[in-house]
């Protein structure tokens, strides 16, 4: 957690204590920027878009108390907004895009359970991918995540309940998939 | 998890699902972020303005919310749950027009319209934008289609009332937020339905009481508001019971509130075959605009839609519609029935918010 004083240092300019800062947070973004992205290039250029606002705007940072679900909510939105912008780029296109866009060498990587949850995730919604992260990366109770995205834990709740029963099935029809391709024992 | 079929269990591998596949910690050189910032132009961080500290300017989604104070900070978040704190403007005025119009809605004793809301831009200037991400409309209709085949009578008319409204949505190009349908009995009780996404809830709200009771299908459960939590600005958190929100609903409320000055006359104009009249208002809060057309029936002195739209600085935002009004039709006192129906739990909710500046 970040303390007053370092807060301070940094909103006074003192670099050594923004990195103090980045190297708190810096994997905990990664991985939610990750997460809703779905492509690790794209959230580490959310993550450093962030950490370069934090260092030019430092007035902008809030209590230390508030400081963790305030970050999130920063990544989450970026990440959120980043999604709007390039699915507005290829509009017109199908879904299965996000798939042409991975380069020859992931094809072994796509029998693995990494594989399968990042297809699961990028067929969910956004908001949903969030709400995921922030709770089994993250290990967030559903208040504190209520607290993070501004929404009544009842609600989050609701959602988080939804995006669990979509994932299981998304990932477990990836899985059935994946056997039924494989060749059957002689 | 209560009422949570995904068993213990279950949750246990996707933690650890999630946990096995977490991406690879990949550092960051913190000397290029700095110089990549000094290297910017100041002007691009104007819009770094969408953590918790700007959560005062994200929240009122709604087109009727209010200037945030401390009460009206937490009842907004409410307006998240029961979709129903309504905004308007601090300012409307043609004199003849507005007197008229405000006599008429005092008369009226139910009113039903519905809601819509479309983000604009992206969504880092898009307040709550967050709160309905990329929903889905062909798969909404496609849905209620499907369940029109098997309805009963009674559910059947309200799905098709869907379908007809959503159907009027594919044309625009705007992202849809969200839909609506508020149906107001005798000035106190107010009852949403939420359209899309997500049409397993309904809320009802008696505004004399102050009883916000929740009403969700899927899980078979009723959820009564007893409670709020403030945040406040240094992280404490203040409960206590969940206030009243007015004496009458905000419809009713907001419109007997308006003031009648700096209100600007458009030509009449005609929709959907109708004559209408245009009073525009434009009000700045906390560095937003909001404008809204009032589109008031010249036969009927009555609003026939309501066009809010949300500007930062020049930039549309978020815009709302409000149309399909209905007035003094009967409304069954069963649809604002907060009794607990058979077959569902109940549990007491909390409605959280953030204390003003």
């Amino acid at each position: 957690m970040m303390d007053q004083n370092t807060l301070k240092r940094i909103r006074d300019g003192d670099a050594k204590a923004f990195e103090q800062l980045v190297c708190t947070y810096q994997h905990e973004m990664l991985c939610i920027a990750a997460r809703i992205t779905g492509q690790v290039a794209d959230a580490e250029e959310i993550r450093q878009l962030i950490f370069v606002r934090i260092w030019q705007s430092p007035e902008k940072l809030p209590h230390p108390d508030m400081f963790k679900a305030w970050l999130r909510r920063c990544v989450v939105n970026e990440s959120i907004s980043f999604i709007r912008q390039q699915r507005r780029k290829r509009e017109g296109l199908l879904n299965g895009d996000v798939e042409d866009q991975h380069d020859a060498n992931t094809m072994a990587e796509k029998e693995s359970d990494a594989q399968h949850l990042r297809q699961a995730l990028n067929q969910l919604e956004p908001e949903q991918r969030a709400i995921l992260s922030l709770k089994f990366d993250q290990q967030m109770a559903v208040r504190d995540i209520g607290l993070v995205l501004e929404q009544p834990h009842t609600t989050i709740q609701s959602k988080l309940e939804r995006a669990i029963k979509e994932l299981r099935s998304l990932v477990s029809n990836a899985r059935r998939s994946r056997d039924a391709q494989r060749p059957s024992p002689r | 998890m209560p009422n949570d079929p995904v068993h213990d269990n279950e949750m246990e591998t996707l933690h650890k699902l999630f946990q096995d596949t977490r991406p690879a910690d990949m550092g960051v050189d913190v000397a290029a972020i700095i110089a990549r910032a000094e290297e910017a132009d100041a002007q691009s961080i104007q819009s770094f303005t969408h953590g918790l500290s700007s959560r005062k300017n994200s929240i009122p989604t709604s087109i009727w919310s209010h200037p945030m104070t401390i009460r009206s900070a937490a009842l907004i978040v409410a307006a998240v749950l029961v979709f129903a704190l309504f905004i308007f403007p601090a300012t409307l005025g043609d004199k003849i027009a507005l007197a008229q119009v405000k006599e008429r809605i005092d008369a009226v004793r139910t009113v039903q319209y519905v809601e819509t809301s479309f983000a604009e831009g992206t969504i880092s200037q898009s307040p709550n934008s967050f709160a309905v991400s990329e929903p889905n409309l062909a798969q909404a209709i496609e849905r209620r289609e499907q369940q029109l085949k098997t309805a009963d009578d009674k559910t059947k008319d309200d799905l098709e009332f869907e379908l007809r409204f959503m159907r009027t949505l594919q044309t625009e190009k705007a992202e849809l937020l969200y839909v609506r349908r508020v149906r107001v009995k005798g000035k106190q009780l107010e009852r949403t339905d939420q359209l899309f996404p997500l049409s397993n809830y309904h809320v009802v709200r008696d505004a004399q009481s102050g009883l916000t009771v929740s009403f969700h299908k899927d899980r078979k459960h009723k959820e009564t508001l007893t409670k709020q939590v403030v945040v406040k600005n240094n992280g404490e958190q203040k409960e206590s019971a969940v206030a009243k929100i007015s004496p009458s609903v905000d419809f009713f409320a907001q419109f007997t509130a308006l003031p009648t000055k700096n209100v600007e006359q458009l030509p009449s104009k005609v929709i959907n075959g109708v004559n209408v009249i245009g009073l525009r208002t434009s009000e700045k809060q906390a560095g937003n605009t909001w404008t809204r057309t009032y589109w008031v029936n010249e036969q009927t002195k009555l609003p026939y839609e309501i066009w809010s739209e949300l500007y930062r600085g020049t930039q549309l935002t978020q815009r709302w519609v409000i149309k399909d009004f209905v007035y003094d039709a009967p409304l069954d006192d069963d649809l604002f029935s907060t009794e607990t129906p058979a077959g569902y739990t109940s549990s007491e909710g909390t409605i959280y918010g953030m204390e003003s500046k």
